[in-house]
């Protein structure tokens, strides 16, 4: 009976058209990566609040350098896949891939926390120039489309800034939490862009 | 903060996505793209940021929720962060324990 009824909604699902019209054939790389980031900006904020309780589990500290090495191979796919953007798309593949085998080697204990900043800094702000002004593809204010995208960029920059004051400040939860919120953000304005396009 | 606020954080922390994940749902159907609502696709059900969002709320509250159990029933040195971080509040405990000693 149960199987009838997802045979049926399966086929109901299947009679839907696969590409509506809002993307264009092209790859849905936004909301993924959106919800992927959201995803792991929540759980690096339950990290905080879960203190030594997280760390009962071994994989549970390397998800942040796990999941940017992730994202990185899948922008690597992106950056195959579709046609437009291959640079933009490649140079943020090589920014998350790096960012994440610095984060792995801070958690691994081999660098400092100085030492992993030392690149994430200068990635967030790079890549916070890659996803906002120059993937917009014209001009800035043009449409609610680019100004999404900006927002992108100027969360990533928020992020390289809560970084400087780390390293300003020295470690506090304060900037933990903020940070942890920022990736939320990215997330969220990653999500945002999807809804305001459909392409890429 | 305590270790039962700590808690109830971390176990609404999905749910809490996942209503907002509803109610842009509800905006994006009900108010802005009413006239869209029968021409839904598989695409959109897919890749739908108010979708996801609720997918990501769904997931997380599955791995929180544990956790959330976890940390309710810790104690205070389970719940301390065994890295390098340090509270506002010990920073500001140690200037003055430095001023004092002065």
């Amino acid at each position: 009976m149960l199987a009838i009824e997802v045979g049926d909604l399966l086929e109901a699902a299947g009679r839907l058209p696969m590409h509506g019209g809002t993307t264009g054939g092209a790859l849905p790389g936004h909301p993924f990566f959106g919800a992927g980031f959201l995803f792991v900006g929540s759980l690096m904020v339950v990290e905080l609040l879960a203190g030594g309780v997280w760390s009962r589990a071994y994989w549970r500290r390397m998800l942040w350098p796990g999941a940017l090495l992730m994202a990185g191979v899948g922008m690597l796919i992106v950056s195959y896949v579709q046609t437009d953007s291959k640079s933009l798309h490649l140079t943020l593949a090589m920014l998350l891939l790096l960012g994440g085998y610095t984060e792995a080697q801070y958690r691994l204990g081999k660098i400092s926390r100085a030492s992993a900043d030392a690149f994430a800094i200068p990635a967030l702000i790079v890549g916070g120039f890659v996803i906002g002004p120059m993937h917009t593809n014209g001009n800035l204010m043009a449409s609610t489309l680019a100004l999404t995208h900006l927002l992108v960029g100027v969360v990533a920059w928020m992020l390289a800034g809560v970084k400087i004051m780390r390293v300003r400040f020295g470690p506090t939860l304060a900037l933990e939490y903020s940070f942890a919120s920022g990736v939320m953000m990215l997330g969220l304005s990653l999500l945002l862009v999807q809804q305001f396009h459909g392409a890429h | 903060m305590n270790r039962q606020l700590r808690a109830l954080l971390i176990g609404m922390l999905g749910p809490a996505l996942q209503a907002a994940a509803v109610a842009w749902d509800l905006l994006e159907h009900g108010v802005f793209a009413r006239g869209e609502i029968g021409n839904l696709t598989l695409e959109h059900i897919v890749t739908g940021p108010a979708h996801l969002l609720m997918a990501t709320g769904l997931v997380l509250s599955a791995i929180c929720i544990p956790i959330a159990l976890q940390v309710a029933t810790a104690s205070s040195e389970e719940l301390a962060r065994p890295e390098d971080i340090v509270s506002d509040a010990e920073l500001a405990g140690e200037l003055r324990a430095a001023e004092a000693a002065k």
